[in-house]
């Protein structure tokens, strides 16, 4: 019994960084009916934004002693600074010139910045994994037999904070407003006077900074942050994305949350070695059975 | 929804965007212009081959070959340009160390992987990001039915089969087609991005059970001690007689593949490319379609397996990472999406050109880049991906269909806009 919560323990952090995640894919497919397949690199170069900046700090275990949230906000800061300027830039040189190309040029072409990116930190790394300072206190909460890490909590919290911050930012600001238009119709959106161009590169940074974000704190987790550590949990968010409905934004919070308590419960189920598999398995049933997700909308089925 | 009501009909498009159509066929054929190019060019391709050990260093006469090469792909478009760089290529090797035969191998092997997957992408434009699948299946099936020494997993040591590598090249094509055919089916109804992370999925599934399956593939400590592919009682073992096996089934897939897109078949594929909905209302079956075109490209990368794996004389999970699927991506569309001279273009440029320049130090004054090729390659690779993308998305080498159809897009834009 203990082990199963545990293991639901396990699913729900990892699930809220899925969920965070595939906020960013669900947004940018909304608008541009793209899979923004460099989206797990925002989320990688994110954790090392986090990690040079704590880097930079020589003096951080001083700091992280005497200060320990402003050491960690800083690091987050950092790595959704990092993430939205490579979003902006890789928004306007990759896609914009794209933007009425056929289908399979702005996906080549985001392919092309995910391998970029990836084998530029491969390179700046010397392709070694970088040990992410410990900002993070250490200890536990017994609840009974079961043990949970303050940071997991804190993972936990942060995510749904993030997702409640989204999903007020899309619902009740005039941006968000704005972003919702163009994702049902560009075109009128044009005309009702939304600055269509702003709205879409606005779209592009909201997703960035949530997996900046995510990507640092995954990092504190794990404790390390690594060149290829964007690959896997990019395609497994873009997994919860579809799982939820792509396009959907509690869908693609539920998703997440799916798939980490499935990944969690597989280990036990299956074994940890096939882990990986169940994101690509789940995603193939899903695309052939419901492939307009939980949430989606039927009539636009876009698989 | 935007983008579907840009895509007009043929038949409704303009005249004047007809017009400047054909024109900019006329102006992408330069054939015209070099009748005798292929002819002119073989003394200076003999000269290049009897000059360069002794004048030139490798790495100059490796790009004198990739220009040569260039030139005679742009003109070649008849049997006897092909016959020349037929001779040509198989000629090569014999002017060269066995640094440079390795990276003809290399070149070889992975124009025969680009015709497998520009079947399935270019020809019946359906995006495939596991072709490494195939390639491993054709790599492991040789691993696991030759006649097993030291290095041969549980499974093979009990079952023996003992065949040799050329009964394993058809079995191969046959096994590989079958797994084609398997993966193809659960993803018949996904497009576009769906596909492309679907099938990218089932490269990394192919690999993970690679990594775990240790009674067949003895997991990540690989399969090893392969034999060489037997030949007249001797067996071939240097890179230069494997790299003509390589050639000789690089000549039979392009002959094929170009037959196949001539055929009814390849207007099917067509067909399904330019509007799966009009096709299949046209009457085309396109489920049967698509798993031909799954089925072909992935024979195809399994007999590249099967020679990459005698060639090495060992497999590891690790050889089938999914850098093998981007490589040959890379080269499908950077030299040109759906022309089989744009993909061996393409395979001297992904492929050998990053081999060439292995140990190149790019000194720019305030930074110096140490091993361009070897370590830079890939950031090379998604740099020019993007690029391709933006400013010839058609690739270097397109055929003139494919870049009619780029660029058709392109001029109704700008039709509209006038």
């Amino acid at each position: 019994m203990e082990q199963w919560i545990q293991l639901t323990i396990d699913g729900i952090t990892l699930g809220g960084v899925y969920a965070v995640i595939a906020l960013g894919y669900t947004l940018v497919y909304g608008v541009l009916r793209m899979i923004n397949f460099a989206h797990g690199e925002l989320f990688m170069m994110g954790a090392f934004g986090g990690f040079y900046t704590l880097d930079a700090f020589e003096n951080h275990t001083t700091m992280n002693d005497s200060l320990p949230s402003l050491t960690i906000a800083l690091a987050i800061f950092a790595g959704m600074g990092t993430s939205v300027i490579l979003a902006i830039l890789m928004e306007r040189l990759a896609y914009r010139p794209l933007r009425h190309a056929p289908r399979l040029a702005p996906l080549i072409s985001a392919i092309g910045v995910s391998i970029l990116l990836r084998n530029l930190m491969l390179r700046w790394t010397n392709a070694r994994r970088q040990v992410f300072p410990q900002v993070f206190p250490r200890g536990s909460i017994e609840i009974g037999d079961v043990n949970v890490t303050y940071i997991r909590i804190f993972l936990v919290a942060l995510s749904i904070l993030f997702m409640l911050l989204l999903y007020i930012f899309i619902q009740r600001t005039k941006t968000g407003t704005a972003i919702r238009a163009v994702a049902e119709d560009r075109d009128t959106a044009a005309l009702m006077g939304i600055d269509v161009d702003r709205t879409i590169v606005l779209t592009f940074v909201s997703g960035a900074a949530l997996a900046g974000a995510a990507g640092v704190c995954y990092a504190m987790y794990t404790t390390n942050a690594a060149a290829g550590m964007g690959f896997l949990p990019g395609i497994k968010a873009f997994t919860a994305a579809v799982l939820g409905g792509i396009g959907s934004v509690p869908g693609a919070m539920f998703g997440g949350y799916f798939l980490g308590l499935s990944e969690s419960y597989s280990t036990k189920l299956i074994g940890a070695q096939y882990k990986d598999v169940v994101a690509f398995v789940l995603l193939v049933l899903v695309l052939i059975f419901r492939p307009w997700g939980f949430f989606g909308k039927r009539e636009d089925r876009r698989a | 929804m935007v983008q579907q009501r840009r895509r007009l009909p043929r038949s409704l498009t303009s005249e004047a965007l007809r017009e400047r159509i054909d024109r900019m066929r006329a102006t992408s054929g330069g054939a015209q212009l070099f009748r005798f190019g292929p002819y002119a060019l073989l003394p200076l391709l003999g000269a290049i081959a009897a000059l360069s050990p002794a004048l030139l260093s490798t790495r100059l006469t490796f790009l004198l070959i990739l220009i040569v090469a260039y030139l005679m792909m742009r003109i070649v478009d008849n049997l006897y340009g092909v016959a020349v760089l037929a001779l040509a290529l198989a000629l090569l090797p014999t002017a060269m160390d066995g640094f440079e035969r390795n990276i003809m191998f290399n070149v070889a092997l992975y124009t025969v992987l680009g015709i497998g997957l520009n079947v399935v992408v270019g020809y019946a434009g359906l995006l495939d990001l596991g072709y490494v699948a195939f390639f491993a299946a054709g790599a492991y099936l040789y691993a696991l039915v030759v006649a097993p020494d030291a290095g041969a997993s549980e499974w093979a040591q009990n079952w023996d089969l003992g065949l040799t590598f050329w009964p394993v090249l058809p079995l191969a094509l046959v096994a590989a087609a079958l797994i084609g055919v398997a993966l193809g089916v659960p993803v018949l109804r996904l497009r576009g991005d769906y596909l492309a992370i679907v099938t990218l999925g089932f490269g990394e599934i192919i690999r993970i059970m690679a990594n775990n399956e240790d009674y067949y593939t003895s997991g990540p400590r690989g399969l090893f001690l392969l034999p060489k592919p037997p030949f007249f009682g001797r067996e071939l073992d240097t890179a230069q007689e494997l790299y003509f096996v390589v050639l000789v089934v690089a000549f039979v897939a392009v002959f094929a593949a170009e037959r196949i897109r001539d055929s009814r078949v390849g207007r099917a594929w067509e067909a399904i490319r330019e509007d799966e909905d009009v096709a299949s209302s046209m009457g085309i079956d396109t489920t049967v379609y698509k798993l031909l075109a799954f089925a072909i490209g992935a024979a195809i990368g399994g007999v590249g397996g099967v020679i990459v794996a005698a060639k090495q004389g060992s497999v590891f999970p690790t050889d089938f990472n999914l850098d093998v699927s981007i490589n040959v991506l890379a080269l499908v569309i950077i030299g040109g999406m759906g022309n089989v001279r744009g993909i061996l273009l393409g395979a001297l440029l992904v492929v050998g050109l990053p081999d060439v320049l292995r140990d190149f130090n790019l000194d720019l004054g305030f930074v110096t880049f140490q091993n361009v090729g070897a370590d830079y390659r890939l950031v090379i690779f998604g740099a020019a991906l993007v690029a391709v993308m933006v400013l010839r998305p058609e690739g270097l080498l397109p055929s003139r269909r494919r870049a009619a159809e780029f660029r058709e897009a392109e001029l109704l834009e700008q039709e509209y806009a006038t």
